[in-house]
């Protein structure tokens, strides 16, 4: 019910490294500071000190247990905020214009004051990205930190997400994913990134990098972890291994 | 802490004592704006404002070390007279690491019986065992009984959320969305073994005692060790939170089946259950055995205390709406411009461009 506009082509958006995320959840508590004095300012909590404290944010990181055919099994750490998708759906199923996507750089944002909450777009919505704030009876939803990247009170290098500059290990990258040549896209090329559930249809923006292979080498079950010693100028080496022993 | 006539020394509670105490001659809990001026880092007098500076700078206070410092620091001259000056080691000299540690022998040769002071006879074999100069690994003194390893076959560990490292504050309404309740962690094979699923509760327990708590299954550790979130579980109304809070009510601590004693010795001594060299508690010793609950029993962890019930100033918000007073509207003067303090990486990147003001030792860099 609402359009999506012609893009200009540039479509801001976030690179994440499921192969380097720790799960330390730097950037779901950045992304709440900064944002909850932000654009869709207060993000509410409710029943904060007692039994059953929930709140608003729009950005979770969910961790996974994956077991191989083999046996071998690895913990897979997943953030996720919206991914500002080319066809969203959330925007065409919101019957004010609340929710709308810029032409101009792709955000996908909610206008609070002309949101009903009739909740439609969170349905919608496949990633189960939009954050309905019971208390003020509105949608909120991942602004990519819109009040933060073009904010010209910060110096350069602050103008990107809250949780790029949180974020410790490097594993969220913020660009142009509209730009072929942009640093983003040419990680995500030589990476292999991946749309999340691309039979939904909705082309995110946002991409995930995938966890690199791990590679175990044929005889590990009997390889010993021993010092590995050899050469001449190892003497000392070898004599402390053995008093180590 | 009390002067000397027996009054409170820092009546004006935690503000008053990170803004006042001083550990020795100049050097206190907080670095930055010290000195009555506040105009001095590192080192200096307390300075009445200091919080307030702090506050100004989204709690952030940073000093760039000069690149001369940042290298090979245990023998970086300019990084140690800083180090000595800003009060963090007590000497200049370089700082070896020593495979063989003359200190420890020295406390060897005493167990053994050598000098002029010698420690009581009773701890001189301790001294010789573990007073050791090379590295040695011991068998933690809690598995020297065979008899309990066998009745306590599971090793039991904890460790800290990541995103609770800087904060173990329960009383954070984010962090406990989190993190308000810990499972013990189990594989999936020692979980059948022992007749657990997903959820269920169980008694964990050790030679000191047995605490209550919910599993978890997972396939990522060993099978013989299981291990859950420290510093999650609280007593009722710690932190000031609701009695039903989870962490009250699920969360659960290991602490509480470890003890701080060893098993008496012939003459009735206990010793400390830590590290006889660094006094490291030993947490990572203890060892657990593992039994599902009876059916009847109540969900909940155990051992229960009654609540910490305190006088509160202000009834427990239903709803938090931080920042609802930031969002846009009028800008509000003395609030100043928008800052980013997390991701401000501006003296960082010019330290790599090279681009240093340099000062006679270090740089002192402000922001
Ligand atoms: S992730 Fe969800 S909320 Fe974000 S643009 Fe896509 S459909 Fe809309
Ligand atoms: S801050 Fe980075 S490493 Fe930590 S959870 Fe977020 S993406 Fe992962």
């Amino acid at each position: 019910m609402t359009a999506i506009p012609k893009s200009s082509g540039k479509k801001l958006g976030l690179v994440i490294d499921l192969d380097i995320c720790v799960g330390c959840h730097a950037c779901t508590t950045s992304c709440k500071e900064w944002n909850t004095g932000g654009y869709s300012a207060p993000l509410t909590d409710t029943d904060p000190y007692g039994e059953n404290p929930t709140g608003v944010w729009f950005n979770r990181v969910h961790t996974f247990e994956v077991t191989a055919p083999d046996g071998s099994s690895q913990t897979i750490n997943f953030p996720k905020s919206c991914l500002h998708c080319d066809d969203a759906p959330c925007v065409t199923v919101c019957p004010t214009g609340a929710s709308f996507k810029r032409a101009e750089d792709g955000i996908v944002l909610v206008n609070q004051d002309t949101c009903i909450g009739c909740k439609l777009c969170s349905w919608a919505c496949p990633y189960g990205a939009r954050e309905y704030d019971s208390t003020d009876g509105v949608m909120k939803k991942c602004t990519l930190c819109v009040d933060k990247i073009y904010n010209e009170d910060l110096p350069e290098h602050s103008r990107v997400p809250a949780c790029v500059s949180a974020c410790p290990t490097g594993a969220r990258s913020f660009g142009d994913l509209g730009d072929r040549d942009s640093a983003v896209s040419k990680l995500v090329e030589s990476r292999g990134g991946f749309d999340l559930m691309p039979e939904q249809q909705c082309s995110p923006v946002n991409k995930y990098l995938p966890l690199r292979k791990k590679v175990v080498p044929a005889n590990a079950a009997t390889t010993a972890l021993r010092p590995k010693v050899s050469g001449v100028a190892d003497a000392l080496l070898k004599w402390i291994d053995k008093s180590l022993c | 802490m009390v002067n000397d006539d027996g009054s409170e020394k820092y009546p004006g509670g935690y503000a008053d004592y990170i803004t006042n105490h001083m550990r020795t001659a100049k050097v206190g809990p907080l670095a930055g704006w010290r000195g009555e001026q506040g105009d001095q880092s590192i080192t200096g007098n307390a300075n009445p404002d200091q919080l307030a500076r702090y506050i100004d700078n989204g709690c952030f206070w940073r000093q760039e070390f000069a690149p001369s410092c940042r290298y090979y620091k245990f023998a970086n001259r300019d990084y140690l007279e800083f180090a000595h000056e800003a009060g963090w080691i007590g000497r200049t000299e370089p700082i070896v690491m020593q495979l063989y540690s003359e200190n420890l022998q020295k406390f060897r040769l005493a167990g053994l019986g050598h000098g002029d002071t010698l420690p009581p006879v009773a701890d001189r074999a301790r001294l010789q065992k573990y007073f050791d100069p090379l590295p040695i690994w011991y068998e933690p003194f809690s598995e020297l009984d065979t008899r309990e390893l066998s009745s306590f076959p599971i090793h039991a560990l904890s460790q800290r959320p990541m995103h609770m490292y800087h904060s173990w504050g329960g009383q954070n309404a984010w962090l406990r969305q989190l993190t308000s309740a810990n499972r013990l962690h189990m594989h999936f094979k020692l979980a059948e073994k022992l007749g657990l699923k997903e959820g269920d509760w169980a008694w964990i327990t050790s030679p000191h005692g047995k605490v209550k708590g919910q599993i978890a299954c997972v396939s990522g550790v060993n099978v013989d060790t299981v291990w859950t979130w420290n510093a999650i579980g609280k007593r009722a109304g710690a932190w000031d939170l609701d009695d039903k809070a989870p962490e009250a009510r699920k969360g659960f601590l290991l602490n509480h089946i470890i003890s701080e004693l060893l098993p008496p010795r012939e003459d009735g001594y206990r010793y400390s259950n830590s590290d006889p060299v660094t006094g490291q508690a030993a947490w990572f010793d203890l060892r657990v055995a593992i039994e599902k609950c009876a059916v009847d029993e109540l969900e909940e962890t155990s051992p229960q205390f009654p609540s910490m019930k305190r006088k509160r100033q202000v009834p427990l918000p239903k709803i938090s709406q931080f920042g609802r007073d930031l969002k846009s509207g009028e800008p509000v003067p003395e609030r100043g411009v928008h800052r980013e303090f997390v991701g401000n990486r501006e003296q960082h990147e010019d330290a790599q461009l090279g681009n240093f003001q340099r000062s006679p030792k270090y740089n002192g860099g402000d922001d």
